[in-house]
């Protein structure tokens, strides 16, 4: 899968990226919001998996934006704000999944997995 | 003489009088109340008795007709004790009359009008003797023979009507009459002069009297002092007597007290009254001595006026006969006002109150007035032939002493009670009237002999016990002053105090209502300006005092009743202040508690504030941790799964791991910094080079800034200071990271030194939005990434230090803050 | 001026009630004038001025 890592923390893209591309997948990586949209517009990704504190656009207007794509990728919310109504928010804006950092990687690459095959 | 002469002179005279006290009133008001006239008053003590009457009991009796004087003289030496007392006490209470102050003192119902009413009755014989003397002076000068009964009769009419236009002009609650005052002083002067005048001329004319007495042992003899104990007796009592009669005398104490406007009066008073009794009684001797010598046959009470005729003086005569009118006018002026608001307060008030007449308080007042002298003339007919003069005014002396022993003991000793005083006066009464009174009356025919006999020879009307030779006026007085005074002591000494008044409180508008009716509207304006800031039981007290001035103290009580309430007394009124005194408190603690329980709640909230601030910052640092805890993890994880990663991997894996394990590390600082701010850990203050310290922060935060690409610059001044070391460089730390955070390509550090040492952080970064720039120090107002907490801690450590720390303007980012300069001192013995 | 004023009294109180007769009992006397009254009159004067001189300083 060609998955996009959208996250301001350097120390999480890298693990992240390790890890995804270990299991096979396409990384691309985005560390800002508009960073991440110009990668959308440049291709397509079967998966994104967004951090939701992003500086500048914020990680739900990055969501709703990449959901309004002809594309639709898949949407991996990973952030540290573990709220209900984050999670609540994020999937009512179409996020297909929500994880809380922190997170055990095998958990991860299970929810990955579990995404993938849905397709 | 021709008596239309004699009608003219008498009335031009007294309308003479009249004019000057029109103008006591008015014009001339501050003259009326000048000291002289004070004194001059006074001396309305000195009546046809001194003027007539001394010169006939000269020529008879001899020198005790002197110690009437010396009496006065010897209690006005004392007047310094008597004037705190008196004075101020009559003042205080309005007291008119001794009646009033025995109902103030005693406060037993029966006092004051049994003391009024037997002040009239004692007082007859009194008035008396001026009508008989001005009747006699008439007749003597108009040369005819008529019986003194046709001319007494108008003469008292006319006194009685002078009086009532004297002194009943209007109702004044302090019963002063200024004019009175200024016409009575006038007339003193008057019958000072004329007979000062007469003695003058007569001595001028025919010498001195004492080489013609020669012959006349029985005039010489009167040239002696009294050589027995009788004698003796007779010039003490008289002397005592008359001392108390100046006290008690109804007019005496109208002018000397109630007429009083200053009490420093009796500054002059004290001396100069004396001396005018001294010189009144100056021409008495020679007068009476040429009276006997010339004029044997002749009624010795009219030689002041036979004298000058006899030497061919009419017009000297005239003199004479109108000093003595005048000095006859103003004694029953006075004296009756004096009894008439006597009968007023104490016999009429009660049953005027009770039929509802109180308004016309000074209608009923000249009524007084003219029944007395009625009663007067009555008493004259009755008993007025067959008396002299002096000897008239002296049983009226004794009555008025009977008032003082309840007087002076009440006004002395706290033991006298209203029984003592009571029985004292009732037993002085009753002596005096079985030894004096009686006898008068029996005397002249209208009584039994009996009483002048008695039923029992130990009896004796004028000898009771066995006693004998001593002048009936001298026995009477000592037995009735014995019994009077050991009754008042004796009964006292033997009764309770009496428990104290109840008092009385009430409402302004109801009491202003009350004066307005019983005393017109003056005395109401008076009222109300005077009792404006007054509770409502001293106002109470004011309306009593200012009633009881003209009706009377008692009637006062009474009409107070209706429009007050009663205060509890003493005793009651401790435990009704306690009670008070007790809910004030209650209230007191009332309040307390409120107060207590809102701060309760105002700390509840900020208690839950806090907690919820401490969730938040559980949330922000719960936060704040997971991030770099995911990368540790994950970090780590894969480390750990991947043994045979590439060297150079595994060498990245391991410098993030190690910077987040930092992050984390320095999070847990700052949280821990956060916590001690909190407690309140001291300052370690230390000689700190800041310089240096700037030189280590930056070296802490040199990965960081390479790492991301940022240029570091620096410009450090060489700076010491005494502070905590560690702390500045918590603050230099997050200053930079926040930089590093933000910054573009170039973070700068600036440290200068003027006043104080200044730091300065700049970052070309995108800045601080506007809207944030005043919250970019509050707590968890992170927005980019940071704990939230980082400029808060900087500033609460700043201002720890005692600096200051602020965002300044420009581009980018550029936070500032200052330390104080201080040096360590020498303990040199002074300020350390 | 209490103690004072009171001492004057008892003075004046001695002077008047004075028994005369054990010292003037002769009816005339110095210039052929009574002495009872002469005597009564000087005392009677001399307290009148001891009173001013009492009483007059306010």
């Amino acid at each position: 899968m060609r998955i996009l890592v959208v996250d301001d923390e350097e120390s999480i893209l890298v693990p992240l990226e390790f890890l995804l591309k270990k299991a096979g997948h396409q990384v691309v990586l985005a560390r800002t919001g508009e960073e991440a949209l110009e990668a959308l517009s440049r291709g397509t990704f079967d998966l994104m998996v967004l951090d939701l504190m992003l500086p500048g656009m914020d990680g739900f207007a990055v969501l709703e934006r990449a959901k309004a794509l002809s594309q639709r990728p898949k949407v991996l919310v990973l952030t540290a704000r573990g709220r209900e109504a984050d999670r609540a928010k994020a999937l009512a804006l179409g996020a297909e999944a929500f994880m809380a950092k922190p997170f055990g990687i095998q958990d991860l690459l299970s929810q990955v997995e579990e995404l993938a095959g849905g397709r | 003489m021709n008596p239309l002469v004699l009608l003219l002179s008498l009335f031009l005279y007294l309308g003479l009088l009249f004019l000057v006290a029109l103008l006591g009133e008015g014009r001339w008001r501050s003259l009326a109340q000048s000291p002289w006239a004070y004194t001059l008053s006074l001396a309305v003590y000195a009546t046809a008795w001194t003027f007539m009457g001394s010169v006939g009991w000269a020529a008879t009796e001899g020198a005790s007709f002197l110690p009437i004087y010396l009496g006065p003289t010897l209690v006005l030496l004392l007047w310094p004790f008597l004037q705190e007392r008196l004075l101020s006490l009559a003042r205080a209470h309005r007291l008119t009359s001794w009646a009033d102050f025995l109902y103030l003192r005693f406060g037993h119902g029966l006092l004051g009008p049994l003391a009024a009413g037997f002040l009239v009755v004692g007082l007859l014989p009194y008035l008396a003797l001026q009508l008989k003397a001005i009747a006699q002076a008439f007749l003597f000068l108009r040369g005819e023979e008529e019986p003194l009964t046709d001319i007494a009769l108008p003469t008292a009419l006319l006194l009685a009507l002078f009086a009532i236009l004297f002194g009943t002009r209007r109702l004044d609650p302090s019963e002063r009459h200024q004019g009175l005052v200024l016409a009575v002083a006038f007339e003193s002067l008057v019958k000072l002069l004329a007979l000062l005048l007469v003695g003058g001329v007569v001595l001028w004319q025919l010498g001195s009297p004492f080489p013609k007495l020669q012959n006349r042992p029985e005039l010489l003899s009167l040239l002696l002092p009294p050589e027995d104990l009788a004698g003796y007796l007779e010039w003490a009592s008289l002397v005592l007597l008359s001392g108390l009669a100046f006290l008690f005398l109804p007019r005496q104490f109208h002018v000397s007290v109630v007429e009083n406007t200053d009490p420093q009066h009796l500054r002059l008073a004290a001396w100069a009254f004396p001396l005018y009794l001294l010189l009144i009684n100056l021409p008495v001797l020679p007068l009476a001595l040429f009276g006997r010598l010339l004029l044997p046959e002749g009624n010795p009470d009219l030689y002041v006026l036979a004298l000058p005729l006899e030497l061919g003086n009419g017009p000297l005569a005239l003199l004479a006969f109108l000093g003595g009118v005048s000095a006859a006018t103003a004694m029953v002026v006075v004296e009756s006002l004096a009894l008439s608001i006597l009968i007023s307060n104490h016999l009429l008030s009660p049953l005027l109150l009770r039929f509802r007449a109180l308004g016309s308080l000074l209608f009923w007042r000249r009524i007084s007035i003219l029944t007395v002298m009625l009663l007067a003339y009555l008493y004259f007919r009755l008993a007025g032939e067959a008396y002299a003069l002096v000897a008239m005014g002296l049983i009226s002396f004794v009555a008025v002493a009977q008032l003082a022993p309840a007087g002076l003991l009440g006004l002395f000793w706290k033991g006298a009670t209203p029984q003592g005083a009571l029985a004292g006066l009732l037993g002085g009464i009753a002596v005096w009237a079985y030894t004096l009174f009686l006898p008068a009356l029996a005397r002249s025919g209208w009584l039994p002999p009996f009483f002048l006999e008695g039923p029992h020879p130990l009896m004796r009307p004028e000898g009771l016990l066995g006693v004998r030779g001593l002048d009936p006026v001298t026995h009477g007085f000592l037995a009735s002053l014995t019994l009077n005074l050991a009754l008042t002591l004796g009964v006292s000494l033997f009764t309770r105090r009496m428990a104290l008044q109840e008092e009385r409180t009430g409402e302004v508008e109801e009491l202003a209502a009350l004066l307005r009716r019983v005393l017109g509207p003056e005395a109401e304006e008076s009222f109300r300006h005077q009792a404006r800031a007054l509770p409502g039981r001293e106002a109470a007290g004011l309306a009593e005092t200012l009633l009881a001035g003209s009706v009377g103290p008692a009637t006062a009580k009474l009409l107070l009743l209706s429009v007050t309430r009663a205060v509890p007394p003493e005793a009651l009124r401790e435990e009704v202040e306690e009670a008070a005194r007790e809910s004030r408190e209650l209230r007191a603690y009332a309040q307390a508690l409120e107060e207590a329980r809102r701060e309760l709640a105002e700390a509840y909230e900020r208690l839950k504030a806090l907690d919820q601030a401490k969730d938040e910052l559980l949330a922000a640092v719960s936060h704040e941790l997971k991030t770099p805890l995911t990368a540790v993890r994950a970090l780590a994880e894969i480390l750990e799964a991947n043994p045979d990663l590439s060297e150079e991997e595994r060498g990245r894996f391991v410098s993030l791991l190690t910077k987040e394990t930092v992050r984390l590390s320095r999070l847990v600082e700052e949280i821990l910094a956060y916590t001690r701010l909190q407690a309140g850990v001291p300052l370690a203050r230390s000689p700190t080079d800041l310089r240096a310290l700037a030189v280590e922060a930056l070296a802490l935060v040199e990965p960081l800034a390479r790492e991301r690409g940022i240029t570091m610059e620096s410009h450090l001044a060489e700076v010491q200071t005494l502070t905590d070391r560690d702390r500045v460089l918590q603050v230099l730390l997050n200053l930079l990271h926040n930089a590093l955070r933000h910054a573009r390509s170039r973070v700068r550090l600036e440290l200068l030194a003027n006043q104080e040492a200044l730091f300065r952080v700049s970052d070309d970064g995108p800045g601080v939005p506007p809207q944030a720039r005043t919250l970019v120090f509050e707590p968890f107002q992170s927005f980019s990434g940071g704990t939230g907490l980082g400029l808060f801690l900087a500033r609460r450590l700043v201002e720890s230090l005692g600096g200051r720390i602020w965002l300044e303007e420009g581009e980018g980012a550029t936070f500032a803050f200052t330390l104080p300069l201080e040096v360590e001192h020498e303990d040199s013995g002074g300020r350390r | 001026m209490k103690e004072r004023a009171l001492a004057l009294f008892l003075l004046a109180l001695f002077l008047f009630l004075f028994p005369a007769s054990l010292v003037f009992p002769a009816p005339l006397g110095p210039q052929g004038l009574p002495p009872l009254y002469l005597y009564l009159y000087v005392s009677w004067g001399l307290v009148v001025l001891l009173a001013y001189l009492l009483f007059r300083r306010s």
